[in-house]
């Protein structure tokens, strides 16, 4: 039986039936083709993470935010400025001498998006791609390949029932067209992602192991000369920082850029578990012994 | 030949600082009781650092010195941890942690008797077969010396390194502390203990308090402070006393300090260990001539 000749109802639950199996085909594929062993990264790098979380701009805002944190950037609401008087030398990476470059004269926080350090920025997804903790052209062509075989069954399916209604006189489609739009979209979104599968896991691991420092983010001091700053605002966001030790956190905020923990991609990791913060301590006070 | 090796205690709180320091930081110890239930994400964690450095995993809550037999399902959790983290080795308290139902919720010395060594051994026998590997044991602090006791300390620990064929987890404060509180050398007790089975040896630092009376202060191990130097010194003088390689955790639970200066403290362990080592091979040395001239 052909079930382009089914009825309206039914035929709509034949689709509903199609295009879940698709989708589900979508989500095992990109799960077999992208899955792997998590890889070791020599250089514990926040800016890398950074970049994982939400690609080159973050890598930019993370910078801009460390810089500030050193004192050699001030951010007001309204402009960013170098406080020592855009002394590129100050940066440690190429990253934040274009940003202490950029911000020599008086800018715009946004403007920095349209300068050199997001092109330097773009570096770090280079090695990212290597590592295929986001797609590299093997993936990229066989995610589009699935995305193209995806769609073609939905749209082809779809549309040849839409035209037989209508060559029959009839109009009541739009359930069906709602249908197919709802699933297109799913098919793109599943064939899409900034990450890999493997770079969502990887994300998510590491930001578990720091579940303690985003715990204790309002104890950071400002311009302690650590980098737990730079590792807080990497793997979580600025929306982690604290604007009551941090006041020019807010700004970034107020931009309504952010930089949360899901952007520039899929949302796919979460911060994970427990904050299992020390333990196992000494047992002060109650007679008991230590450990 | 392996190297003595310093590292600190995993702390979720130091995170940023030991990505930072892991060139400065040889090995890195995990409290299990904090991952036994964790999910998938902090257990890949976990195991991304174990490729990157070494690591023990240190439990806290098994209760292997108790009377009562160590629960199947307890040391269950920690097999699975210790197959999903690989690490190099694991370690738990002599110490009890719970009589029949009821928690203490803390570190408990046992009575030291021949029983207790009995059941010990058993439980630390029990963990070997369900884990897989033979657990270090560590020597605990106590406030108050456990009534009943017929064995010293250290004969109780002699007692149990050579029924059950563990390792020794040497803590030099839990030593130090208990040494203080009730007035014993340090250095006779490392003279009792089994030297040559101690694997791995614990730092850290505590603060004093008083009695409820106020009549008496004692030291406790809390873990909140800088590392004593007599603590140091009884590290040069294990150093000076052994001739296998030794690995040190710094253990520290709250009131971080900046890292830099845990990586101070790691450093004056090292010297420590260098300044033992020297005499150790000074006396060799000295040995070998007098010796070579008789």
């Amino acid at each position: 039986m052909n079930p382009l000749n089914l009825p309206g109802p039914a035929f709509l639950i034949f689709y509903a039936t199609l295009a879940s199996a698709v989708l589900l085909a979508l989500f095992l594929a990109r799960r077999i083709s992208e899955a792997g062993q998590l890889p070791v990264l020599n250089d514990k790098d926040p800016f890398l993470l950074a970049c994982l979380r939400g690609g080159p701009r973050e890598v930019v805002r993370v910078a801009t935010v460390g810089l500030i944190d050193r004192g050699l950037l001030k951010m007001t609401d309204t402009a960013v400025t170098a406080a020592s008087g855009g002394r590129a030398q100050f940066g440690d990476t190429r990253v934040e001498r274009d940003v202490m470059h950029h911000f020599r004269n008086s800018a715009a926080f946004a403007t920095v998006f349209d300068g050199q350090a997001v092109i330097s920025a773009g570096a770090y997804e280079t090695t990212l791609s290597r590592l295929r903790l986001i797609p590299d052209d093997d993936i990229t062509r066989f995610r589009q390949t699935c995305r193209i075989i995806a769609l073609a069954v939905l749209l082809a399916v779809g549309c040849t029932k839409l035209v037989m209604a209508w060559t029959q006189g009839r109009s009541t489609v739009w359930f069906l067209i709602g249908l197919m739009v709802v699933s297109v979209i799913a098919a793109w979104k599943l064939s899409s992602g900034y990450r890999t599968v493997t770079g969502d896991r990887y994300l998510a691991s590491i930001r578990s192991l720091f579940t303690g420092l985003r715990d204790r983010a309002s104890s950071l001091r400002p311009g302690s000369g650590t980098r737990e700053l730079l590792w807080l605002t990497a793997l979580f966001g600025v929306a982690a920082i604290p604007v009551s030790t941090y006041p020019f956190a807010k700004y970034f905020k107020r931009s309504g850029n952010s930089g949360s923990s899901c952007s520039g991609g899929s949302c796919g990791s979460s911060s994970g578990g427990s904050s299992c913060g020390g333990g196992g301590g000494g047992c002060g006070g109650c007679g008991g012994g230590g450990d | 030949m392996q190297h003595d090796r310093v590292g600190l205690g995993w702390r979720p709180e130091l995170a940023a600082g030991i990505f930072d320091s892991l060139d400065r930081i040889d090995i890195l110890e995990v409290i299990a009781d904090n991952y036994v239930d964790a999910d998938r994400a902090q257990r890949q964690g976990l195991a991304m650092i174990a490729r990157d450095v070494a690591i023990h995993l240190h439990s806290i809550d098994l209760g292997l010195a108790g009377s009562d037999e160590v629960a199947t399902v307890r040391l269950e959790r920690i097999a699975r941890l210790v197959d999903d983290i690989k690490p190099e080795a694991w370690s738990d308290h002599l110490a009890f942690t719970r009589s029949g139902d009821i928690e203490i919720g803390h570190l408990a010395a046992p009575p030291r008797t021949p029983a207790s060594v009995e059941a010990t051994v058993r439980n630390v026998r029990k963990a070997a077969r369900i884990v897989g590997s033979v657990p270090f044991m560590e020597n605990i602090a106590t406030l108050i010396d456990p009534p009943g006791s017929t064995l010293s300390e250290a004969a109780w620990i002699a007692g149990i390194m050579s029924a059950s064929g563990c390792g020794l987890l040497l803590d030099l404060h839990n030593l130090y502390a208990n040494a203080t509180n009730f007035g014993f050398d340090p250095l006779a007790f490392l003279d009792e203990i089994p030297l040559d089975r101690v694997d791995g040896i614990h730092i850290a630092g505590g603060k004093w308090i008083s009695s409820p009376d106020g009549e008496k202060a004692y030291l406790l191990d809390d873990h909140l402070h800088p590392v004593d130097e007599a603590v140091f010194g009884l590290l040069s003088e294990v150093a000076s006393r052994t001739a296998q390689a030794l690995t040190v955790i710094l253990e520290r639970d709250g009131a971080y300090p900046p890292m830099p200066e845990l990586l101070a403290e790691l450093d004056r362990a090292r010297e420590a260990m260098r300044a033992g080592r020297r005499r150790r091979a000074a006396q060799e040395a000295a040995h070998i001539q007098t010796a070579d001239a008789g």
